[in-house]
């Protein structure tokens, strides 16, 4: 590569040879191979420590509700659904509200996931609990029905769950060849005190507080935002995305028809959305219903709630959850959902 | 286009081959700058390289005008042994002297006029508007401007400040107007310290443009590690550390802990994100043969709040000082008028950063501790004492800190509740988990930034064996990886 010209009408030279640019990269990329070599070695003899799904709220989240599926729990209520069922229902408060006091789980997951997947956090547990279910409440927000599933990766974790597998399928080929989820999953997640991302982070700090938060308030979650947005949205355009009709049949499928199965959506910022967006609302569930076939719809919730009950469109805040768990307890009461 | 895409480094994969294949040719290597660099700015948005070819364009001919003046008054100034036989002969050259020195301001003033017009319409118009509107407001008055809500060309601050130190340097006989085009057009656009700087000034880097330049090892081995450690700075600290800030700076009641630990984690933010593509942009220039300047010298080293300011955006305080302190009179007219201008100049520091309130009160209180710092240095009150550097340096990051929670912040409201939140303190389950994230974060930071104090050696790490500079290098390019986004979050300092 050396060059000196002596031109004056000369750019560069270089004042250095192939092998000595090489003497300078060769370790560089000596250093990365063998690090991804000995990450896939140590991962291959299973000498790195077990996977810990602890980086992101979204794995804590899966783990929990597949761990939940076999545990020991009297629950007779499972609510299922998007985050807006985590998050906007406080399961101990429902079950203290509604008459006999039944134990009641969530298992609310979020967006962007086959509904499917929601069908198995219930029928699972409804199949390893034989005759203690009696009610599936499933909410979900407006937004998620004209979606498209965005996230492959939760689905396949969740599936890799089912097969002990809790390291999550590998994002890309690229991350596979590379060990990322070996050296995420196995190796920093055990060493990295990442505290949780965003608003959550500042309520649970680490992903292992979200952890035992989850039991202690079996499975529901709380976003502590503050929704301060101004300016309404029209949402007359959304129309029910055909994946979705279909992901709620195998849902329905995932029940068995002896449990009940109410179906709500989750209330909007009143800033967010007019009062219309309550016809809207019902002409989503009943529609939605059609490919569902929910016993009850729930259809007397509020539609939008004031704007201090909201963290942020989709998520009720804190004040939100409790309001809006005491409106569910006397709604399920008043149709007597679980008498049936 | 950011450094932190792979966008980014297909841009300067085949940047480098052609690069290469230049290198026999100085005005195609120029050109290659200049085309590449054009490319590189109309990745954001193509609208906006009319901006930047109207700057340099402007520019480039009234230095070339003034050049002309510069060169017909020195054929005056060097005849001074001819006899002037007619007086008359004599007034008319003083007359034409005085005229082309006005001449000469004209065309700095069509410069400064042309460069801070564009800069005043698409940064400042919509602020100064919707400031007058609530002003005339408390009155009762109305006023019907409409905005111009224009989107805020990336980087102009930055480029408008390298060709206004071009002119101005012109002017002053400091610089020699060039009359290469493709020479001005890559100092301008110079794609490495583009958007974000350094400031460069023609002194410095036009001749570079001008010359043959010699890449050696030493400047490649150097850059790559710059660009490496600068890209970690940015993927792995800088954004992280902004998964602590955010979500307090966008919360209504924080206590005092968050306040505190997401403020602490602002200053590491900003911090590893504009040095992390000062790095960078230095790292590539160096593996290209060019040098350009140090605009961060272990800023959180600062002993006093002036310290600070001769550490942290160099070429931004250089230039303040050299473009508006000096000639406003900087410390040569008494002790009154000192304070005055670093009043004028930390203010117009602070409205350079953004379009803001927040931004004022930030420059305010940066020239509030410089005056302080001043009259403290020389006793002008205090007597005689001496702290002990480490309280100095407690003093100055307590300083600094609070400086950056006004510069973070989005309102006086915002301000003033942050403000209040530390005389709420509780024992929060969360902050153990903060506190140890922050902690982890700011450790590389802080070691190798140890050993660069100690030393006074920046580049360090190029001290290492090769062996053990590159397996260091190899791990870092693997935690970026690790941490990488497959949409790059920008750079705080492009919004400015």
């Amino acid at each position: 590569m050396t060059n000196d010209p002596s031109s004056k009408a000369c750019g560069h030279g270089f004042d250095f040879s192939v092998p000595q640019l090489a003497g300078v990269l060769i370790p560089i990329v000596l250093g990365f191979a063998l690090l991804i070599g000995l990450l896939q070695a140590l991962a291959a003899f299973k000498w790195l420590p077990t996977a810990r799904p602890v980086q992101g709220f979204d794995e804590v989240l899966l783990s929990h509700r597949h761990t939940m599926l076999r545990a020991d729990h009297p629950a007779e209520i499972i609510v299922i659904g998007d985050s807006s069922s985590a998050v906007n229902i406080e399961a101990p408060l429902l079950s203290r509200l509604l008459p006999a006091e039944p134990r009641v789980l969530n298992q609310g997951m979020f967006m962007g996931i086959d509904m499917a997947i929601y069908g198995q956090a219930a029928g699972n547990f409804i199949k390893h609990h034989p005759g203690q279910v009696k009610l599936v409440v499933l909410l979900t927000t407006a937004e998620q029905l004209p979606n498209t599933r965005m996230s492959p990766y939760h689905e396949s974790y969740w599936h890799g769950l089912f097969e002990g597998d809790d390291t999550g399928k590998p994002r890309s080929p690229a991350s596979a060849w590379l060990a990322m989820d070996v050296a995420r999953l196995r190796l920093a997640n055990h060493v990295v005190p990442f505290a949780v991302h965003g608003q959550s982070g500042w309520f649970y700090g680490h992903p292992l507080f979200l952890r035992d938060h989850l039991p202690r308030h079996d499975g529901s979650t709380v976003d502590r935002g503050w929704f301060n947005r101004s300016g309404r949205e029209d949402l007359s355009h959304w129309r029910i995305n055909p994946d979705r009709a279909r992901e709620a049949a195998k849902l329905r499928d995932a029940i068995p028809r002896d449990v009940t199965l109410a179906f709500g959506i989750a209330p909007m910022p009143e800033g967010y959305v007019g009062p219309e967006f309550r016809d809207q609302r019902d002409a989503l569930m009943r529609e939605f219903n059609e490919w569902l076939q929910a016993d009850i719809l729930l259809t007397n919730l509020p539609a939008r709630l004031p704007n201090g009950y909201c963290a942020s469109t989709v998520h009720l805040n804190q004040r939100g959850q409790e309001a809006f768990t005491r409106l569910l307890a006397e709604e399920l009461e008043r149709l007597g959902a679980l008498g049936r | 286009m950011l450094f932190n895409s792979t966008d980014f480094f297909a841009f300067f994969g085949v940047f480098l081959l052609a690069w290469y294949l230049v290198r026999g040719d100085l005005g195609a290597r120029n050109w290659l700058i200049v085309f590449a660099s054009y490319i590189f700015y109309a990745w954001w948005d193509y609208r906006f390289t009319a901006l930047l070819l109207w700057s340099s364009v402007v520019d480039y001919a009234v230095a070339i005008g003034m050049g002309r003046v510069q060169s017909s008054s020195s054929s005056f100034e060097a005849t001074p042994s001819v006899p002037h036989v007619d007086n008359n002969d004599g007034d008319r050259s003083e007359d034409d002297k005085s005229s082309l020195r006005l001449r000469r301001k004209l065309l700095l003033l069509v410069s400064l006029v042309s460069n801070l017009g564009v800069l005043f319409f698409f940064k400042y118009f919509d602020f100064f508007r919707e400031s007058m509107r609530a002003l005339l407001d408390q009155f009762g008055m109305q006023m019907n401007w409409t905005g111009l809500q224009f989107i805020l060309p990336v980087g102009i601050s930055f480029y408008t400040f390298q060709t206004i130190s071009y002119t101005v340097d012109v002017y002053r006989g400091r610089v020699e107007a060039t009359r290469n085009f493709g020479q001005f057009l890559a100092y301008v656009a110079f794609f490495p310290q583009l958007v974000a700087g350094p400031i460069e000034r023609a002194s410095h880097l036009l001749p570079q443009l001008a010359r043959k330049l010699t890449i050696t090892l030493p400047m490649v081995e150097s850059g790559l590690w710059l660009f490496i450690w600068g890209l970690f700075k940015k993927v792995v600290l800088a954004d992280s550390f902004g998964h602590l800030v955010d979500p307090v700076f966008s919360y209504v009641d924080p206590e005092a802990t968050q306040t505190l630990i997401a403020t602490v984690a602002f200053a590491f933010q900003i911090y590893c994100d504009f040095s992390g593509y000062t790095d960078m942009a230095r790292g590539m220039a160096r593996m290209l043969g060019f040098d350009l300047m140090l605009n961060f010298n272990l800023p959180y080293f600062a002993i006093s709040v002036q310290d600070f300011w001769r550490r942290w955006h160099i070429s931004l305080s250089t230039w303040l000082r050299d473009y508006l302190y000096v000639p406003l009179g900087g410390n040569r007219l008494g002790v009154g008028r000192t304070h005055l201008n670093l009043l004028v100049v930390m203010l117009l520091g602070g409205l350079w950063h953004g379009a803001a309130w927040n931004f004022v009160a930030w420059g305010l209180w940066q020239a509030v501790g410089l005056m302080a710092n001043r009259l403290w240095a020389e006793r002008t009150f205090a007597r005689p004492v001496r702290l002990p550097g480490a309280l100095n340096w407690l003093l100055t990051m307590l300083f600094v800190l609070y400086g950056w929670l006004l510069f973070r912040s989005t309102s006086a409201e915002q301000v003033l509740v942050l403000t209040a939140s530390l005389a709420h303190w509780s024992p929060p389950i969360w902050a153990g988990a903060q506190f140890r994230e922050l902690l982890f974060l700011a450790a590389p930071l802080v070691i190798l930034q140890l050993f660069q104090w100690r030393t006074g050696d920046h580049e360090i790490v190029l001290r290492l064996p090769r062996w053990a500079r590159g397996a260091l290098q190899a791990v870092l390019i693997y935690v970026i990886l690790l941490f990488w986004q497959r949409e790059a979050a920008p750079f705080i300092y492009f919004q400015f």
